[in-house]
């Protein structure tokens, strides 16, 4: 899976709120995404508006079939680190930070 | 919205289990993660295996972060309009703009409530003449510590008011950063504003 289909998947779970956030028996308030301080509709702004040079993949320690996703992008002055995977309907959300 | 109930199934990754197993959505009581403060009774995914939190679903995210911001209590109060200018100023100095007033004042809070900055004599600057003045703008500072600080402040300086303590801690950085220059303490605000700007 490339960037665009990556981008165009993960932004239609957030449409459709297939949104789900990686936790490690705490709740992770370095994820903004997971503390509700980024709202959906600011996740999809800063998802929205990276390009294919600020996009990575690599396959999920756990499995590796499973893709997991990595932009890095300039968003109103902030520099923006997402990862996720899907699984599938859902998006899975690892990190959402700045 | 995917709506996910309590008794629901699904597949996580469980980062105790280190694979992906099945998950339980149940009500719990979840730490956060810095080990400060808990989300009470929000839906999760537990592990089936291990018991542990794999998931939160995007649903949960309104309570925790009601949960956080209620243990983010804001510290507020109106001051003169020139304590204002004060911080303004000496966040310029430091950081080339206002941009770091809240991380100026909290950086203050937490030094003088542990002590890395002496909170002696702050009481004396609110007898001097910058202490006075019409209190015509607020000052609102958040924080995941800065309340608690604050309140272990007030003890140590025997200041229980929340205004008056403000002010002191304004008029200290008035005397630190913008008339004595103290060399320690502005360096380590650049490191700060370094990091963080």
């Amino acid at each position: 899976m490339g960037f665009k289909e990556a981008k165009a998947m993960v932004l239609d779970c957030l449409v459709s709120g297939h949104v789900l956030h990686e936790e490690r028996g705490s709740v992770d308030i370095t994820n903004l995404f997971a503390t509700g301080l980024v709202t959906v509709k600011e996740a999809a702004q800063i998802i929205g508006r990276s390009a294919g040079s600020d996009y990575c993949c690599s396959p999920h320690h756990f499995d590796r079939d499973i893709d997991v996703h990595v932009i890095r992008t300039m968003h109103s002055g902030r520099r923006w680190y997402i990862k996720w995977y899907f699984l599938g309907p859902d998006s899975v959300f690892i990190s959402f930070h700045h | 919205m995917k709506i996910v109930k309590v008794g629901d199934t699904q597949q996580a990754a469980c980062h105790q289990c280190k694979r992906f197993e099945n998950v339980t959505y149940k009500l719990r009581d979840v730490p956060f993660s810095d080990g400060k403060g808990v989300v009470k009774n929000v839906l999760v995914g537990v592990c089936d295996c291990c018991d542990s939190v794999a998931v939160l679903p995007h649903q949960s995210t309104p309570v925790v972060r009601k949960q956080l911001q209620t243990q983010r209590r804001a510290l507020e109060s109106r001051v003169p309009a020139h304590m204002v200018d004060i911080l303004n100023l000496a966040s310029v100095e430091i950081s080339g703009g206002t941009e770091f007033v809240p991380g100026l004042i909290k950086f203050y809070i937490h030094s003088l409530s542990t002590n890395d900055i002496s909170p002696r004599g702050i009481s004396k600057y609110l007898g001097s003449e910058l202490a006075r003045g019409k209190s015509q703008k607020r000052i609102s500072i958040k924080g995941r510590l800065v309340a608690k600080e604050f309140d272990h402040l007030k003890k140590v300086t025997k200041i229980n008011s929340t205004t008056d303590l403000i002010k002191g801690v304004v008029l200290k950085i008035n005397d630190d950063v913008l008339v004595n220059k103290k060399l320690k303490t502005i360096k380590a605000l650049k490191n700060i504003v370094a990091a963080t700007i």
